[in-house]
């Protein structure tokens, strides 16, 4: 299993990224042990991203795979703050599943007081559903206390 | 209701969402997160889309779409190019190096620029410091677009309007 | 007029040749060659008894000395060889350029020399027209700021004009943005930015003075070289109720958006 804490990496413009490493290497650890666990059961990567889109960190994914996710998954996520916002049943989404014949993309928010992100994993069908989203509940509420 | 769609992409902070603003009838929608990239001197980005409208009639809407600014955020460019009547776009002349950031856009965008129309529009414009305006039209030139290069104030919904007339004329033109 | 130059195949090249000094089984063979090679749908070969030609084959009968003295006389009018001879000789750089055929002349070689002096004489023909039509456009463009041009005249933007020649006027940059969408002539460009002729005129006459704009020939009612970006509408747009449709949305849409003109 590959675990990429993101806090080496530089963001589009080239510099810096801005997330601090301790968060990153967190990240990386608690996303590691999920898809320990998970991984025999059809998780295959997960990624954590900041809600603008940056990785903190990905398992199971290249680099560029785990870039691509977290922008997509943050664009998805603001999406669906917008339509539950618009729609009036709510202020934002608790959780986004995008199913396709052959898996699932399972997005959740974290909401970390001074750096909020987005938890995304990509799970084959054979995932059960609630099991995985049992423990994606619980990388979230440790992501927030990191 | 008959649909109609004219996009605002361009460098991050160059006031996309700020353009729509101004002119739409409705609070604009935004998917502007915190931001947290510290290069880019902003409190908040757009991550997916901003949507404006302008009613023309009853059963008729213009739509106004912002485009994340991030390249890696292209996806939702293709995704919100399908089907515009043109296209605006903006480039934040404080930025490190807007002659490319212009071309990245133009790039990614030439097959929707040459079937539709644009408008580039430089925000946050200083004379004194360089590059100046000629250097974005003798770009465009050397690659063969032609196309409106202004400066404006997107603040000022005057201006908008003035830009988006200059889309305008050039659909009508080819009518 | 002007072809396309870009199409070079179907240039319909006239080549004239003569020989000097040849053997006279060489000038049989050389002749009968040229006659077949030019009913392929080649250039169009014409043999002539002058030095006054396109391309001098000269024979293995010709002394060194006077091959030099033919190749220098012709140093100046780039002048082209096909020299019967067994092996390239160092020669003075000049303007001329020469193939070789080994002597005696084979049916084969003597070929695949004909067709590379044809396509060195289409390339140069291409040239010259290109270059042609570089001039043509500047007599254009000089005929037209004098104010003499025929005002059926098609205008190509070639680039957005500079911040100073907008700012004479403020309708120069809404006149320049539908220009920039397709050429027009001086009463399109009237007719659709609802402003005066006079002013439309200045407006084409300082952009055609600044060099921004390419002329489309009237007469010829043909592009000198393509614009540098065309525009079409897509097909399904072209009929009249489409474009009636499209006329009205764009008028609603000034309206909606609130433009005091509308």
């Amino acid at each position: 299993m590959t675990v990429n804490p993101a806090e080496k990496k530089t963001s589009s413009s080239g510099k810096r990224r801005p997330v601090n490493k301790e968060l990153c290497a967190k990240a990386g650890y608690i996303l590691g042990l999920f898809v320990e666990k998970l991984g025999g059961i059809g998780v295959k990567s997960a990624v954590i991203a900041t809600t603008d889109g940056f990785d903190v960190a990905s398992v199971a994914m290249s680099e560029e795979e785990g870039a691509k996710l977290s922008a997509l998954s943050s664009s998805i996520s603001a999406i669906g703050d917008m339509a539950i916002k618009e729609i009036g049943i709510g202020v934002s989404h608790q959780s986004i599943t995008i199913e396709s014949e052959s898996g699932y993309i399972f997005i959740m928010d974290i909401r970390h007081p001074n750096c909020p992100m987005v938890l995304s994993i990509a799970a084959s069908k054979d995932a059960v559903l609630g099991k995985l989203i049992y423990y994606a509940r619980q990388v979230v509420a440790k992501m927030i206390e990191a | 209701m008959i649909e109609h769609k004219i996009l605002f992409t361009g460098s991050v902070g160059a006031g996309k969402t700020t353009a729509i603003q101004a002119v739409s009838e409705i609070p604009v929608i935004c998917t502007d997160v915190l931001n947290s990239d510290l290069t880019l001197g902003k409190e908040a980005t757009t991550v997916a889309l901003d949507y404006g409208e302008v009613s023309l009639g009853k059963t008729e809407r213009l739509r106004l779409y912002g485009t994340p600014g991030q390249e890696r955020f292209s996806f939702m460019w293709d995704v919100l190019a399908q089907g515009a009547l043109g296209l605006v776009i903006l480039v934040d002349h404080t930025q490190t190096n807007p002659l490319q950031d212009l071309s990245i856009y133009l790039n990614h965008f030439k097959d929707t620029i040459r079937k539709t129309a644009c408008v580039v529009v430089l925000s946050k414009m200083d004379a004194s410091r360089p590059p100046a305006l000629e250097a974005f039209t003798e770009m465009m030139q050397e690659n063969h677009m032609v196309y409106p290069v202004v400066e404006a104030d997107v603040r000022d919904r005057a201006q908008v309007l003035w830009i988006l007339d200059l889309l305008l004329v050039q659909m009508e033109a080819r009518l | 007029m002007i072809q396309n130059v870009s199409k070079e195949e179907e240039l319909e090249i006239p080549v004239s040749y003569t020989v000097v000094g040849c053997t006279h089984k060489d000038l049989v063979l050389l002749k009968s060659v040229i006659a077949l090679y030019g009913t392929q749908g080649n250039a169009a070969w014409d043999y002539r008894r002058s030095l006054e030609v396109d391309l001098v084959v000269i024979g293995t009968e010709t002394a060194p000395a006077k091959v030099v003295s033919i190749l220098r006389s012709k140093e100046d009018a780039e002048q082209v060889f096909l020299w019967i001879s067994e092996e390239p000789l160092s020669l003075p750089p000049g303007h001329v350029a020469i193939w070789y055929c080994r002597p005696p002349l084979h049916a084969y070689e003597l070929v695949g020399r004909l067709k590379q002096i044809e396509s060195f004489f289409r390339k140069k023909l291409a040239q010259q027209q290109e270059e042609l039509a570089r001039q043509q456009i500047h007599t254009f463009t000089s005929d037209f700021a004098e104010g003499s041009f025929s005002e059926d005249a098609r205008v190509a933007l070639l680039r957005w004009p500079s911040l100073e020649l907008l700012s004479r006027n403020k309708s120069f940059w809404r006149i320049a943005a539908m220009l920039s969408a397709r050429s027009m002539t001086l009463a399109e460009l009237a007719e659709h930015s609802a402003e005066p002729r006079g002013l439309c005129r200045e407006f084409l006459q300082s952009l055609s003075q600044a060099g921004y704009v390419q002329i489309i020939d009237a007469h010829e009612r043909k592009e000198i070289a393509p614009p540098p970006e065309h525009h079409p509408l897509p097909a399904t747009d072209r009929d009249a109720d489409a474009l009636k449709g499209l006329k009205d949305l764009f008028r609603r849409i000034r309206v909606g958006l609130g433009f005091s003109s509308a």
